[in-house]
């Protein structure tokens, strides 16, 4: 009888290669191992490292200019804010404003975030200074003052809460030491011009805003070549004239004093 | 590694393209896959002709075979299958190309497993191609079926009770035929 069918399969159909037959086989693969596209495969080789080199240096251009992007948004102490002072010394011949718009937007959003009063007086600092040195405050002055009511506003909210009366105010009004010819001296001028209108900017408004005229004076005195003050200098000597040409966010708040001076 | 170590050795120099390491794989598997390709086309000049095929093959997509000895085993006998497949549907639809080509080859007529064991081949051609191929690859190659599932593909315990339902039939139809018991 037979074995099992299984076993038998094996047997009945085991071949067994002739060795003239694998010489033949193995004479046709020799050939076509010769004919064979080695330049097809190192070429799939090749694209894939040519694919890589192109990663790489897609990599290499993009992840600067994303983290220069990233940096946009950051304010101070953020881990990417250098990157954005970099960036921003960079861009700042193609667009003067962006040192100001920048500092401004920092402080608002500090002040949005509640940070630490330190770092938002810092910061309000930098950006008066940022604003005097434009050619044109008139941008950005208004947004900048905005920012610093807000500021104030916070400050006196502090205060209220009862948690240091002294600490913010004083630092409120430092940075305004750096910027008084252009952001801060307009505005107690604007808020008495009514009143100043009768009394020439060369007298300082003697009778009530004494320290508004000391710090201009100050200002010439100490500073002559620091940019608002200077920019102020001229206006006040021609003041009838250069209503637009100075400093114009101080002409146009605290103007309206003067050009009734020079009408009368 | 791979139960293939002789495979497993030359997997870089297939990759590359190495001659010797063709002929290292053609001696460890030819047989092997002439064996099985005779389980599915019981023609024996088909079965090397399939194998050589293979081969043929191996020199193209050499560079893109990935894994051990045992993979390029079952590359191998993939290869082979579908040369086998291709080849039952040519002669469904030219029946008389068997009848015509065997006279042309004359010289030494090919020998099938009708020759050794009649019985067997008669059995064995009233399965499915697929029931051939699963018991080839099982009783001829002697793949294990982790091995058989890596050549046919598909879900591993179907592929099993497939195998099962393949050789119960072939018993049946071995104990049904008359002239059952000629090894």
């Amino acid at each position: 009888m037979s074995t099992d069918p299984m076993q038998r399969l094996a047997s009945a159909y085991r071949i067994e290669i002739d060795p003239t037959v694998e010489e033949r086989h193995l004479a046709e693969v020799s050939t076509a191992l010769r004919h064979a596209p080695l330049p097809e495969s190192s070429g799939r080789i090749g694209l894939r490292r040519r694919r890589g080199w192109a990663l790489a240096a897609a990599a290499l251009i993009l992840a600067p200019a994303a983290i220069a992007v990233a940096s946009e948004g950051t304010v101070p102490g953020n881990a990417l804010y250098p990157v954005k002072q970099v960036t921003e010394r960079i861009r700042v011949p193609l667009d003067e404003d962006i040192v100001a718009t920048h500092r401004i937007e920092e402080l608002e959003r500090l002040i949005e975030q509640d940070a630490s009063p330190d770092l938002i007086d810092e910061t309000a600092g930098r950006a008066a200074v940022a604003v005097s040195q434009l050619d044109d405050p008139d941008e950005l002055g208004p947004r900048l003052e905005r920012a610093r009511e807000g500021m104030r506003d916070r400050a006196e909210n502090r205060n209220s809460d009862g948690s240091d009366p002294g600490q913010p105010n004083s630092g409120v009004d430092e940075p305004d030491n750096g910027t008084r010819g252009s952001t801060v001296a307009p505005d107690p001028e604007g808020e008495s011009a009514p009143d100043t209108g009768s009394v020439g900017p060369e007298s300082g408004g003697a009778d009530q805003k004494q320290a508004g005229s000391t710090d201009n004076e100050t200002d010439r005195s100490r500073d002559g070549s620091g940019e608002g003050a200077g920019s102020e200098d001229q206006s006040d000597e021609e003041s009838p004239g250069t209503g637009s040409g100075g400093p114009n966010g101080l002409d146009q708040r605290g103007g309206d004093g003067r050009r009734s001076v020079g009408g009368s | 590694m791979s139960e293939y170590p002789e495979l497993d050795e030359i997997m870089n120099g297939i990759r590359t393209r190495n001659e010797a390491a063709f002929a290292t794989a053609y001696r460890q598997t030819a047989s092997g896959l002439a064996s099985f390709a005779a389980g599915i086309v019981d023609d024996r000049r088909f079965a090397e002709d399939a194998v050589q095929q293979a081969f043929l093959e191996l020199v193209q997509a050499a560079p893109s075979i990935k894994g051990d000895g045992r993979s390029l085993r079952a590359w191998l006998f993939r290869s082979v299958r579908f040369t086998c497949i291709d080849e039952l549907r040519r002669r469904a639809r030219r029946p008389e190309h068997l009848a015509a080509s065997v006279p042309d080859v004359g010289v030494e007529p090919p020998q099938t497993a009708l020759d050794t064991d009649p019985a067997l081949a008669a059995a064995m051609g009233r399965l499915t191609p697929r029931q051939r191929t699963l018991l080839a690859l099982r009783h001829i190659a002697g793949m294990d079926g982790n091995e058989v599932a890596d050549v046919v593909g598909g879900n591993r315990a179907a592929i099993y009770a497939a195998t099962k339902r393949a050789e119960r039939r072939l018993r049946k139809i071995l104990d049904e035929s008359p002239q059952e018991g000629q090894p």
